[in-house]
């Protein structure tokens, strides 16, 4: 499908198209949330999130990238900011818990987290591996979750995060090393 | 080391083959509803919270009327005994015509 004709009729509201574009990348969207996000519920509000905000700035959208790397990089950002928000509240959390009232929070660390699509012989060492990504700095995080999940190239990723593909190629370096790291001090405690 | 080597190659590599999630397959339904409500994000404060910053605003707007009564109240003393002395010399006067 020709972007051009798309964009003019997503920039003047046509809900059929915006329905096309909605299943075209719900998918996408949604599996790129989970993956950072670690949260099946969370993850789903991002998603609504995201299609919300694509509905709202598709008029400032210029072209300057194609629609999947504009749509991804909404994702990503969404996503992150609802992990700070959830340490936010978190924080605040830990005050009003002073008060005697705790909030209920959606924050998935140190809680196992099963992907509905990995194969069955995996999902335990899955599990392991995301605790590990949760770990990581948000950058870190985006390019693995990016690469891994999505199966993405580094100059996609790159347009993505706009950053250069050496950038790119540094942080998923770091972040191997970090996910290593991990890893080996996850078996040294259990799998010994 | 070499079993443990090979245990992190393994479970760095736990995510080949994933298949991807599938979305809510009514969510275009509740973009739309999203959309039309015009609700930007989901924001959620517990009314409890809401009652105790009611309360200390409550007590210092409180407290700042009590010290803005009382100064005021200490002020007028203070300048009464001039006001009483200036009606006297008023009153003699009066009195006796001045």
């Amino acid at each position: 499908m020709s972007e051009t004709p798309w964009l003019i009729k997503l920039r003047e509201g046509d809900e059929k198209s915006f329905r096309e574009l909605v299943n075209q990348f719900r998918d996408r969207v949604f599996n790129t949330a989970i993956g950072i996000l670690q949260h099946t519920e969370n993850a789903e509000d991002v998603t609504q999130e995201v299609f919300v905000e694509v509905f709202r700035s598709v008029a400032r959208f210029k072209g300057e990238c194609s629609i999947s790397t504009w749509i991804y990089r909404i994702t990503v950002q969404k996503s992150l900011e609802h992990i700070r928000n959830s340490h936010r509240k978190k924080r605040s959390g830990i005050l009003l818990s002073l008060f005697g009232k705790e909030n209920q929070l959606n924050i998935s660390e140190d809680i196992p987290f099963y992907h509905p699509g990995i194969r069955l012989e995996n999902k335990e060492r899955a599990a392991v591996l995301f605790s590990a990504i949760a770990k990581l700095p948000p950058n870190q995080r985006t390019v693995i979750i990016l690469h891994k999940m999505e199966g993405l190239s580094h100059l996609e990723i790159a347009e993505i995060m706009e950053n250069s593909v050496s950038s790119v190629e540094s942080l998923m370096f770091r972040a191997r090393q970090n996910l290593r790291g991990m890893l080996s001090d996850y078996y040294e405690k259990n799998e010994q | 080391m070499k079993t443990k080597e090979i245990w992190i190659d393994e479970t760095m590599d736990a995510l080949d083959g994933i298949t991807r999630a599938e979305s809510d397959p009514s969510l275009h339904e509740k973009v739309l509803q999203r959309i039309h409500q015009n609700q930007p994000e989901i924001v959620r404060i517990q009314p409890s919270l809401i009652f105790k910053l009611a309360a200390c605003i409550a007590i210092l707007i409180g407290f700042n009327l009590f010290i803005l009564f009382h100064f005021t109240r200490s002020s007028n003393t203070h300048q009464n005994p001039e006001k009483s002395v200036a009606s006297e010399y008023f009153s003699y006067i009066d009195s006796y015509n001045l």
